[in-house]
């Protein structure tokens, strides 16, 4: 590397006094070269070198954005606020079944009220995606002969 | 997991498009400017933003992306949920409530929006915002809440203008006072500011911005400036004068500047007496204290002792509400015996570190 | 039919007189995601726009090492920025560009098309290619444009419930009234429920039951019925002769609406998934 190196150091010293137009005449820099290197490494890998400009939005822009997020904080409040209140009407429905089933038959009553600790989530339930699979339903279940 | 549905059926009843009809709101809650108008409401695509002047900076300026079209959906999201605050608000009779839903309906224009925020609040102009209209004025109080009044009580705690003029103060209107352009400062002081005998040379003009629901035909304010740091050697100790008193005053949301044309001379309690402080007696406070009052008061019929002022007494007495303040301090400087001269006060003292008898 | 789910405190009655039933509420959760409302897409398509003008450069040079063929095929793929001249007016502002980027705009990065796709390649031999374009599946399926009830391959993006008609016509859960087991012990409701479904769809079904304790109660003179969630996870439901009712479907909650009467459906629906 360094021999290839040294004849160019030669070439640029020779050419100092021709005069180019556009072409850097200062020279590079009286850093070793390993330096340079490092120098230049992390110029290339800094981060605001890949960072892109600020954006600037006009008032008009600012004020449009405002109202989508407003209303987008909006309708997710409308959406929270359905869901907790089905959640209570849910817990009331529950509650007032319990109840009904105490007095109507405690039996079955301590039996649905029994721990059920140690319940798994089953796995073969998956959580919805975007698209369906290419088995979209597995009919051929069996059960199992004990 | 619920159906997620855009319009609910409260929201279906009222399509009417409430922020586009003029005939019953105030103007002041459209942007005035038309070519704004047009771009905040209606397509970016092939304009420029009009509140960018260069046109170099103009050409340069790109919108984000798709924000048109998500734009309209939103507007009429919320317009749609301000129809039915307006069906609401026909119905309510309550006045806190109606406020309440008058600001509700509004609060998410993006045209109110604009001109609350690219306008100027502090002097404001009532084509843009109005103060009369509830819901400028609860943006108001956000922005003061915001910043100006935490300043305010900060400084009041501070400089200790609470509690040795008055015991605390839960503030509830904006009081800014500003000096005569002919002092030299032109400016709406900063709670706390020291200030030159020179800029403090003729009466301050104060204004009382309410964002409260007071009705404004029959609300009457006082208005108190006092020095607390008056040194009284006798008692060793210092006294509290009254430098300026005005009361009956009456003032509306929108006209509030308390300056010499709007008051008569049966408004007040006591002329302005500028601060003069003496030499080495340090910086002396003045606080200006604003009251609701219950009732009006002849100015006639009530005597005010200026030197060793009680302002709690006087407070008690005629039954006043504190609702807003605000302070300078002063200090002696070359320009005090003018000042002395012009207003034919006797020359002031000059203390010493070491007390002559 | 008179239903009570919240006012059973007042009623006159001994445990003997009314029967217990077990109901069952078998769902198919939604095996796709949910239709974005139009307001829920533009604003996506917004965010997704702003974010991209505020990505950072593509670190190229990290995924394509310098000098190789697959860095000049990424490259020749890319349509460069403008650069800046000197002397030359540039309408929409001086450009801004570091590391082969335009600062001021989102960068576009376009991914090299695989060999396969520039030549005239079958599309037999494509099919294994791992470079071959990625087809998703519809949304919409043939049970949907069939609009075959009795299959679970229906309303991907919604819950469906199963529900059953009986000889008189009314459309609803299965119910099935509470027995004793051998030993004399009654079976509790989620066991009655579960042993009450494999009676009447046979046996080949996989279901999970979400808790032992009824989510709600359809309250009558004659009888009260204890409703019981559960998931189908595989298998058939197959409705068997000489049951007591003759046809079933997957309904989704509109549909539940549209067939049930008002009562019935006012009870349940906070039980119901919207979707």
């Amino acid at each position: 590397m360094l021999p290839v190196r040294q004849p160019t150091a030669k070439r640029t010293g020779q050419l100092v006094f021709q005069f180019v137009r556009g072409k850097r005449t200062k020279s590079k820099g009286t850093l070793a070269p390993a330096i340079q290197r490092a120098v230049t490494q992390l110029s290339v890998m800094s981060a605001g070198r890949k960072q892109p400009k600020m954006l600037k939005l006009s008032q008009e822009d600012y004020i449009k954005h405002q109202t989508i997020q407003t209303c987008w904080a909006m309708y997710q409040k409308e959406l929270r606020d359905k869901r907790n209140e089905q959640l209570r009407l849910q817990y009331k429905s529950t509650e007032a079944a319990m109840e009904l089933l105490q007095k109507l038959d405690p039996e079955l009553f301590e039996a649905a009220n029994a721990s059920e600790a140690g319940k798994r989530f089953p796995l073969e339930l998956k959580v919805p995606t975007e698209f369906p699979p290419k088995k979209i339903w597995y009919y051929n279940y069996k059960v199992k002969q004990e | 997991m619920l159906r997620r549905t855009l319009h609910s059926s409260v929201a279906k009843k009222s399509g009417a498009k409430v922020w586009s009809d003029f005939s019953a709101r105030s103007a002041a809650l459209s942007i005035r400017n038309d070519r704004i108008k047009d771009y905040v409401l209606n397509d970016t695509l092939k304009k420029s933003p009009p509140s960018i002047r260069r046109r170099a900076n103009k050409v340069k300026y790109q919108s984000p992306e798709k924000i048109d079209d998500v734009f309209k959906t939103c507007y009429n999201f919320m317009e749609e949920r301000a129809a039915s605050k307006y069906a609401e608000l026909a119905k309510e009779q309550d006045p806190a409530k109606r406020t309440e839903l008058a600001v509700a309906a509004e609060i998410n224009n993006p045209e109110v929006q604009y001109n609350f925020q690219f306008h100027t609040k502090l002097e404001n102009d009532p084509q843009f915002i109005d103060y009369q209209l509830p819901v400028y004025r609860h943006l108001g109080r956000q922005h003061w809440e915001s910043y100006g009044q935490m300043l305010l009580m900060q400084r009041l705690e501070t400089l200790a203008v609470i509690p040795d003029t008055m015991a605390t103060l839960v503030p509830k209107s904006e009081v800014n006072i500003k000096f005569p352009f002919s002092t030299g400062l032109n400016k709406w002081i900063e709670p706390g500011e020291h200030l030159s005998s020179n800029v403090t040379s003729m009466a301050p003009a104060v204004k009382i911005q309410e964002y409260e629901d007071v009705d404004s035909e029959t609300q009457l304010y006082t208005v108190l400036i006092v020095n607390p740091d008056e040194p009284d050697l006798r008692s060793d100790s210092f006294k509290t004068t009254l430098q300026y008193g005005l009361s009956n005053l009456k003032v509306s949301y929108n006209d509030n500047v308390v300056d010499a044309r709007k008051f008569t001379d049966e408004n007040v309690l006591a002329s302005y007496l500028p601060p003069v402080p003496e030499k080495n007696a340090g910086t002396q406070r003045f606080a200006v204290w604003v009251f609701r009052q219950k009732a009006s008061y002849p100015v006639s019929q009530t005597s005010v002792e200026r030197d060793n002022f009680d302002i709690r007494q006087f407070v008690n007495d005629h039954k006043l509400e504190p609702v807003g303040a605000h302070v300078w301090r002063s200090e002696w400087d070359s320009n005090v015996s003018n000042i002395r001269t012009k207003y034919g006060l006797p020359e002031g003292r000059v203390f010493h570190r070491v007390r002559r008898v | 039919m008179r239903l009570h789910i919240l006012a059973h405190r007042g009623v006159a009655s001994t445990p003997q007189s009314r029967t217990i039933k077990a109901g069952l509420i078998l769902s198919r959760i939604p095996i796709v995601t949910q239709d974005l409302t139009s307001l829920e897409k533009q604003y996506y398509d917004y965010q997704s726009e702003l974010e991209k003008r505020l990505m950072w450069t593509f670190p190229q040079y990290f995924y394509y090492r310098k000098g190789t063929l697959a860095e000049k095929r990424f490259l020749a793929a890319q349509k460069g920025p403008v650069s800046r001249q000197p002397g030359v007016w540039f309408p929409k502002g001086i450009p801004d560009v570091k590391h082969n980027r335009e600062r001021r705009t989102k960068q576009v990065v376009n991914l090299p098309h695989s060999l396969s796709n520039g030549g005239s390649s079958e599309e037999g031999s494509d099919g294994d290619s791992i470079s071959r374009p990625i087809v998703p599946n519809s949304r919409i399926t043939q049970a949907d444009k069939s609009s075959d009830l009795q299959s679970l391959e229906r309303g991907l993006s919604s819950t469906l419930y199963l529900l059953v008609k009986n000889n008189t016509g009314q459309w609803k859960f299965p119910s099935f009234p509470v027995k004793s087991s051998l030993d004399s012990k009654k079976r509790p409701l989620h066991a009655t429920a579960e042993a009450g479904l494999r009676d009447l769809g046979g046996p080949n079904i996989n279901t999970w039951s979400i808790s032992n304790t009824p989510a709600g109660v359809l309250n009558s003179p004659e009888a009260a019925e204890f409703l019981i969630k559960s998931h189908i996870i595989s298998g058939r439901f197959e409705l068997q002769p000489n049951s007591q009712y003759n046809e079933f479907a997957w309904l989704t909650k509109k549909e539940i609406q549209q067939r049930v009467d008002e009562a019935y459906y006012q009870t349940l629906a906070c039980l119901l998934a919207g979707n």
